[in-house]
């Protein structure tokens, strides 16, 4: 993981080139509107310059006060070490993982990081200061993929440690029991995280190769599967793209976002089409 | 359906190709990593499936596309036979010779009956056209009528070139030309003569005046000598009488055991008599009679087939166990008795013989086996060889100086020496004294003369004493044993006293040696039945070789139980002759000659079929495609 740190800044500048917003606003004190003054309210926040003018009570409402939290949910199992000749989905998926804790970190925010395969493993609690970035991208270095992935066995012990409402940014190829992924996104959204789920997949996990004979090893479990993939292709694909729709819909439905990156296209690209995708929808 | 270009079919190792590209693409699996398989693990049995629908009939088609055009560059055709009418172009000999009386007619006049009667065996169908020729050639209208006598002199060297011509004219017609004369005082030579019947569709038809003066005597004194190569030997002798025309043939017929018929023709050179004309039949092992006969016998005055009975060889194989192997072949201890069985061979009996130094583990394959100054043998091939004695192999023990006392009680304890053997030897010379006549093996001699063992005289014999149950069938003076010999259940045993090597014995340099010895191998052999072969009879000439040439006009007949056997034997009598089918198949059937043939080649039909199989292999290809590059959004 040389220079990550320069790949994931590269990455945000490029992303943020043209925009002067975060996506994530109400992290300052910043003023947004005025109401009605009701009782009980907070007499300190009653605009006395405007019940001059007006001779009517007007309470001055802010944003959030307190600074985001960006839980970063990183999957390290073996699944994670498929790569091709142009396409490395661990390297793709650590980039992507510092690129959006430099971004954290560039808004002032507080970037955690947590690192599951089996179980949750490493993690680096949310922290805004810049040393937090190269905290995490240490971690990011230091880790390799292995083992088997349990996202519930994981999220037992995450959740203990993202009481507090902020962004999760989960990224996984969600080769892991789909019932379960489903039954996890769910309930992060109604703690009140903003989930952003992205499933990172190796170019031949979404579409097979046109033809020739393969012998497929699965990287978690090592079984062995010989297929003729010109026969097998198009229904494949069929498959995949209804269980990646799957997790789509039932995204949609609870409100969270849910993304496919293919590892062998532009990270930058991918993010940037997502988050300004993500800053025309936030309000202004 | 025949094919034009055969060669093009090795096109058809393009096949191959698909095959192996197929195989390749079936069979090697390349390893990679994957997430997960669960996805490929649910859709196994739907790839298999579909793998058969797709793949396996785009290969056949493939294949079968390949095999087309093969088939296309090869040109097949339907090659439908459409016979040519025969042309029969009769020239009868008109020259001076051919007016020659006879009892009733001319020659002339015999030679129109003959002409007449050859029409009549031919089909309706034949065209016949007549000529006559003397030193010119000249049509006839038919073979009635014509009043002019015959005259001047026959010039058959013209009538060939008028041949030729006529063949060039007629290249494309079914020509056939008969010839009828007295081929007397002819112009061409004999050879020209006989290679006018050979390169051209021409018979020759001899025309003989039946008389007193030109007949001849068939004196055959057909023997049964045997050739080891050769085969059986028939010769004759044809005593001429009178003048015999030069080139005169005669047609000879040779019939076997069993019916089979071999005609072979000579002709005759001109002179008084004929020197011993000698033939071989090979592969000849039936008994019975054999019957030689000439032909024409219109011509012979007498004897015109001679029979003789036929034994059929016996084979016999002997084994000679060379104890001591010399440098050079003469000092083999079994040199000579070798020469002897293969003199012997051109007997009745046929010996087949092998040397070894050593025994070897099939003794079964033998007759005789002959152990020559045996050295020392183990007991377990001297076991082995007592069981094939006592089963009826015949053992001839010439013990020499490797013969030792260990060798003598282990030959004993096998049951396999009659006598017990001294390793001394007694300086000699000596004279066979008394031999025992009424055995088999030595009634041959009985008579006095060249046959008397008496005459024999021996050196270094050993000492032997016979056991009880042998017999002694000769003894030096002395009564001192040569020859002793002891039946063991079905096999015979003999033991002579004598080596038989050169350096050891005078035996070889004995006149009497090869009878004697020829003698006791047939009678100690193991009698056995021969196999009936069911090979082919073969006219061989005196030099061995197949007498299959021309001047030869050698012919297989066929025999009428042996209609299956006839195309064969033609189609190699067509082959060993180096002949053309159409000559050959002249002097077998002329109505099965010429046939002409229309081809229908169906070369479009393939193509159009050609052009499907490709649109169908499109069509399927363009759905795999499909399959392969599925449209995505």
């Amino acid at each position: 993981m040389d220079n990550l740190e320069l790949v994931a800044r590269g990455l945000v500048e490029g992303v943020l080139q043209g925009s002067h917003r975060s996506p994530y606003l109400g992290h300052s004190l910043e003023f947004d509107s005025h109401r009605q003054y009701h009782h009980g309210d907070d007499l300190r926040h009653i605009n006395w310059n405007l019940y001059a003018r007006s001779k009517k009570l007007f309470i001055k409402q802010f944003r959030a006060e307190t600074e985001l939290k960006l839980y970063i949910t990183l999957d390290t199992s073996a699944s994670m070490k498929t790569r091709r000749e142009n396409a490395n989905k661990w390297k793709y998926a650590v980039r992507l993982a510092s690129a959006m804790a430099w971004l954290a970190v560039r808004m002032g925010d507080a970037p955690a990081l947590f690192l599951y395969d089996e179980t949750l493993h490493e993690w680096v609690p949310p922290r805004s200061s810049k040393n937090q970035f190269f905290d995490i991208i240490d971690t990011l270095a230091k880790t390799t993929p292995a083992n088997k992935s349990s996202n519930k066995e994981a999220f037992r012990g995450a959740f203990d440690l993202i009481k507090r409402k902020g962004v999760v940014v989960w990224i996984s190829d969600f080769f892991d029991d789909d019932e379960s992924t489903l039954s996890l996104l769910s309930q992060l959204c109604a703690f009140g995280h903003d989930v952003l789920a992205i499933q990172v997949l190796d170019p031949w996990e979404i579409e097979l190769p046109k033809s020739g004979a393969y012998e497929f090893i699965d990287l978690e479990s090592n079984e062995r599967k010989k297929v003729d993939v010109g026969a097998l292709r198009e229904l494949y694909q069929q498959r995949v793209n209804e269980w990646r729709t799957r997790f789509e819909q039932h995204s949609q439905s609870i409100g969270c976002d849910f993304l496919t990156f293919n590892s062998s296209e532009s990270l930058v690209d991918n993010l940037t089409k997502y988050l300004l995708k993500r800053l025309e929808k936030a309000p202004r | 359906m025949s094919l034009l270009f055969i060669g093009m079919l090795g096109g058809l190792v393009a096949l191959g190709a698909p095959l192996l590209v197929h195989m390749m693409r079936n069979t090697t699996f390349k390893e990679t990593d994957i997430g997960s398989i669960r996805f490929l693990t649910e859709m196994q049995k739907v790839s298999y499936q579909i793998k058969n629908l797709v793949n396996i009939p785009l290969l056949l088609i493939r294949l079968l596309m390949i095999t087309i055009l093969v088939l296309l560059f090869s040109r097949p055709a339907f090659l439908i036979d459409k016979p040519k009418d025969v042309e029969v172009t009769i020239l009868i000999d008109h020259s001076l010779s051919m007016s020659v009386p006879g009892n009733k007619n001319s020659l002339w006049q015999r030679a129109l009956e003959k002409a007449r009667a050859l029409t009549k065996q031919k089909s309706l169908e034949t065209k016949f056209r007549f000529y006559r020729f003397a030193d010119d050639v000249t049509a006839m209208d038919d073979l009635n009528g014509l009043k002019t006598p015959p005259r001047g002199r026959s010039d058959l060297r013209m009538v060939r070139h008028w041949l030729e011509g006529a063949m060039r004219r007629g290249k494309d017609k079914n020509l056939e030309f008969w010839i009828l004369s007295d081929f007397q005082h002819t112009n061409l030579p004999d050879q020209a003569m006989a290679e006018l019947e050979t390169s051209l569709p021409v018979k020759l038809i001899p025309i003989i005046q039946h008389e007193p003066n030109n007949f001849a005597i068939l004196s055959t004194t057909m023997t049964d000598r045997r050739h080891e190569e050769k085969g059986i030997e028939f010769h004759f002798d044809l005593l001429a009488q009178g003048d015999l025309k030069k080139n005169r043939s005669w047609p000879l017929q040779l019939t076997l055991p069993g019916g089979r018929k071999l005609k072979k023709t000579f002709f005759h050179t001109g002179a008084k008599s004929w020197p011993v004309r000698q033939f071989y039949v090979k592969n000849l092992n039936e008994r019975g009679l054999a019957k030689l006969e000439w032909l024409d016998e219109d011509d012979l005055y007498a004897d015109h087939h001679v029979s003789i009975a036929l034994t059929p060889p016996i084979g016999r194989r002997a084994l000679l166990y060379n104890g001591e192997p010399g440098k050079t072949r003469f000092e083999n201890e079994t040199f000579y008795l070798e020469k002897i069985l293969k003199i012997t061979s051109t007997q009745l009996i046929n010996w087949h013989v092998k040397t070894l130094p050593f025994l070897p583990e099939q003794l079964d394959d033998y007759d005789v086996i002959a152990l020559c100054n045996p050295g020392d043998i183990n007991e377990e091939k001297l076991k082995k060889l007592s069981d094939w004695n006592q089963r009826g192999g015949g053992l001839l023990i010439f013990p020499g100086d490797l013969w030792s006392g260990d060798m003598n009680i282990k030959m004993h304890k096998s049951g396999l020496a009659p006598a017990n053997i001294q390793s001394q030897q007694v300086h000699v010379p000596r004279l066979v004294s008394w031999w025992n006549t009424s055995h088999p093996a030595l009634s041959l001699f009985k008579q006095d003369g060249t046959h008397h063992l008496e005459n024999m005289v021996l050196q270094e014999a050993f000492e032997v004493k016979p056991d009880q149950n042998a017999a002694i069938l000769a003894a030096f003076d002395e009564d001192r044993p040569l020859i002793v010999s002891r039946k063991q259940k079905k096999g015979i045993q003999m033991l002579m006293a004598q080596p038989v090597d050169r350096e050891w014995s005078d035996n070889p340099t004995e006149t009497l040696t090869l009878p004697l010895f020829r003698e006791l191998f047939e009678y100690s052999a193991r009698k056995r039945e021969l196999n009936k072969t069911n090979k082919r009879f073969r006219l061989m000439s005196d030099e061995g070789k197949p007498d299959w040439n021309p001047e030869a006009d050698l012919l297989l007949l066929e025999h009428p139980s042996e209609s299956d056997l006839r195309s064969t034997e033609i189609s190699e009598a067509i082959r060993l002759m180096g002949l053309s089918k159409q000559s050959q198949l002249d002097e077998i059937d002329s109505s099965e000659m010429k046939k002409g043939t229309v081809e229908h080649e169906i070369w479009p039909w393939l193509l159009i079929f050609l052009l499907v199989l490709a649109l169908i292999e499109m069509i399927m290809g363009e759905r795999k495609n499909k399959k392969l590059h599925p449209v995505t959004t």
